[in-house]
């Protein structure tokens, strides 16, 4: 399993060892994902995917938390895109329905696979808190 | 026959042949076994047709290990015993249940399930269940209630069946007491295993009623019957002879107690709100219920106990969730503006409430805008629990109204079946994630050694008396008859060398069903 159990206590005392790091870490992946945006469809693509992005962001923050050293949206695209089976360059002239299916099935193979990861006790797809990461940082 | 040991004459010895103490599930399953046979049957019970204060603080205990019901409300003292208030939920034991399994410490039964096949069937009648098949297919309906869709086996749906619940102390009353052969004694307390004095025999019991009254039963072949806890307390008091305890010459009596400890240990948000259940939902009158376990390869794979989880919706918000919680605040304003913009129609929504403060928000979106009925699932859980030797029955330092010590119950559990049930978590999590049906939320903290504050019994005693053809493993051998002693059988789950996750009255039934034909064999 991903990153063992990120518990509440974890959080808490990720937090507390992070300070101020941690909270501005998102603020730095972002300056980044910006500076990516434009240049890349398949990010843009991967950000909207949520018809609930406030909601995805939640999740995708208190990951993060946990994980800062993810708190980067080039290395979440190429995390998430690493695991699907098209290759990137198929990826980026993907429909947002087809990106979708693809996700989808991802994130039941993590399940399936065992790749999976603790996010305040919820079990959860590695593929999805790491698209919720990405919804985070925008 | 029926008796009022009261009105005996003070001193009276009573010859039988086959003697039974305690008229609880297993005693009357035997009594009702020896109806009509050659030879007599004494019927010794401590309590009276009906619940009395006086004999039931006779149950009083204390408790010293884990957080434990009060040892006198978690049975029942009088004809029909524990029965008298049971829920009536039946399953025999897993195949799996039976086996040395070289993960769990003093684990395996002498026999095999396939073994007890037969007696479970008799059992199954006797404790007016439905047809003898626990197979899902049967029960399920597959258009309207199907079992859970999960992938590849790894977790599957197992049935409990109910059953009426049988008060064998009614059900069977009339049965015992018309018999010709058998006579049964209210008001009976045995307080005494007499003995040859090389402890190999018993010679006869000493019984006492809460008035004063003493007598004696001789017989050929002496059953105790009178439940986990009262059995191991009873072989201790009876230490004239053998100073530790009869039968207790390898400090077995009373160790190695096992409960199935139950508690809820997780949340089940489905991704479809209205994802049919009705096989899991225990609802009032129904005789069967679904629920989840882990196939019998990955409890080996993973070296596990086995577990049983039952599926709980929370259906009024409240019942677990603070409705004054910030959550369900921040809930009622988001709904505000929800409404506003169209119905939440998208389980990341309800993960996000989920995850931000706590965990009400998306049940309560649930309950308020689709299903008024369904809000969320909580797991259930009860698990099968490692032997354990310092989890055990000692006598206390306070004595009952008869002058006997009471009995004292020091409740463990192991690691192992910690990190089983939170492993089970995971995998019935990951499982319910791959078949896209939803995502559980784990509640049970992250050591092996602290529980859940909902760590619960289910008034389930077993193990005090464990079954074992080693003596030295073992307080009873394969027959149920005490080691090294020739005349002195058990009935009950005290003998149950595992306990496994299901419930153990129909087991305990089949047992005394399979003791009965090994009795009648003996004394003809
Ligand atoms: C609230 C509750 C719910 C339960 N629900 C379920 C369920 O759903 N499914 C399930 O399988 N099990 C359930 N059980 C457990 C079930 O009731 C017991 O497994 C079963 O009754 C045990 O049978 P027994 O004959 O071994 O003991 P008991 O039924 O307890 O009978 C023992 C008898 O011995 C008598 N006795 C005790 N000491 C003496 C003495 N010194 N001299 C003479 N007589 C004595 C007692 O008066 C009693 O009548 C439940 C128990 C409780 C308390």
């Amino acid at each position: 399993m991903l990153h063992g159990n990120i518990t509440r206590r974890l959080f808490l005392g990720a937090l507390g060892c992070l300070g101020a790091l941690g909270l501005a870490r998102p603020a730095r992946a972002l300056a980044k994902f910006d500076e990516l945006r434009s240049p890349d469809p398949l990010v843009s693509n991967l950000a909207t995917i949520f018809t609930h992005k406030d909601s995805a962001a939640v999740i995708g923050q208190e990951y993060l938390r946990s994980v800062p050293e993810e708190a980067d949206a080039p290395l979440l695209v190429d995390m998430i895109c690493s695991s699907l089976p098209k290759r990137r360059a198929d990826l980026v002239g993907a429909d947002l329905e087809e990106l979708r299916e693809l996700l989808r099935h991802q994130q039941r193979h993590d399940f399936e696979y065992g790749r999976t990861v603790k996010v305040n006790d919820w079990i959860l797809s590695e593929t999805e808190v790491r698209l919720c990461a990405l919804a985070a940082l925008l | 026959m029926l008796i009022d040991a009261r009105s005996l004459p003070k001193d009276k010895v009573i010859e039988t042949e086959v003697c039974i103490v305690g008229a609880g599930a297993a005693g009357i399953a035997l009594a009702r076994e020896f109806v009509g046979q050659e030879f007599r049957v004494c019927l010794l019970e401590s309590g009276s047709l009906g619940f009395e204060e006086d004999t039931q603080a006779l149950y009083k205990g204390e408790n010293i290990g884990l957080p434990y019901f009060p040892l006198h409300r978690c049975r029942l003292r009088f004809f029909g015993g524990s029965t008298n208030h049971w829920d009536g939920w039946c399953r025999p034991l897993d195949a799996i249940d039976f086996e040395t399994r070289d993960w769990i410490p003093h684990s395996g039964w002498p026999f095999s399930k396939s073994h007890l096949g037969p007696f479970y069937e008799r059992a199954q009648s006797i404790c007016q269940l439905g047809p003898f098949t626990y197979d899902v297919k049967f029960w399920e309906n597959p258009k309207k209630s199907p079992r859970l869709p999960f992938k590849d086996g790894r977790v599957i749906t197992k049935i409990y069946q109910r059953s009426p619940p049988t008060k064998f102390g009614e059900v069977y009353r009339n049965e015992i007491i018309h018999a010709d052969n058998i006579s049964t004694y209210l008001y009976t307390n045995v307080v005494d295993i007499e003995t040859n004095n090389t402890a190999q025999t018993v010679t006869r019991v000493r019984t006492a009623t809460l008035e004063g009254n003493k007598f004696w039963v001789l017989a050929k072949l002496f059953i105790l019957a009178t439940g986990g806890i009262e059995n191991a307390r009873l072989l201790l008091l009876s230490n004239k002879v053998q100073s530790t305890g009869l039968g207790n010459q390898n400090d077995l009596v009373g160790r190695f107690f096992m409960e199935h400890p139950a508690m809820f240990s997780g949340v089940f948000l489905p991704s479809d709100p209205h994802l049919p259940l009705g096989l899991y939902h225990m609802v009032q009158g129904k005789r069967t219920i679904g629920a989840l376990t882990l196939a019998e390869g990955v409890l080996r794979r993973e070296k596990m106990v086995n577990i049983s989880a039952t599926l709980i919706p929370v259906t009024r918000l409240g019942y677990y969730y603070k409705t004054s919680s910030r959550g369900v605040t921040s809930f009622r304003h988001n709904l505000r503006a929800t409404r506003q913009g169209g119905a939440p129609d998208d389980f990341w929504k309800h993960l996000r409430n989920v995850l931000v403060d706590t965990d009400d928000v998306a049940t309560a979106i649930h309950g308020k805008t689709l299903n008024p009925n369904f809000l969320a699932i909580r797991l259930y859980n009860h698990i099968e629990t490692t032997p354990n030797p310092k989890s055990r029955v000692t006598l206390s330092d306070e004595r009952d109204r008869l002058g006997q010590n009471r009995a004292r119950l020091d409740w463990r559990l192991s690691a192992i079946d910690k990190r089983s049930m939170r492993r089970a978590h995971e995998i019935i999590g990951q499982e319910l994630g791959r078949a896209g049906l939803g995502r559980l939320k784990v509640e049970l903290g992250e050591d092996d050694t602290t529980w859940p504050s909902s760590l619960k019994g289910l008034s389930h005693h077993m193990g005090t008396t464990r079954m074992h053809v080693d003596p030295n493993k073992g307080v009873v051998d394969e027959n149920c008859k005490v080691h090294g002693i020739s005349n002195l059988f058990i009935a009950g789950s005290s003998v149950f060398p595992t306990s496994g996750p299901n419930t153990p009255t129909l087991t305990i039934v089949a047992l005394a069903v399979r003791l009965a034909d090994h009795v009648k064999k003996l004394v003809s």
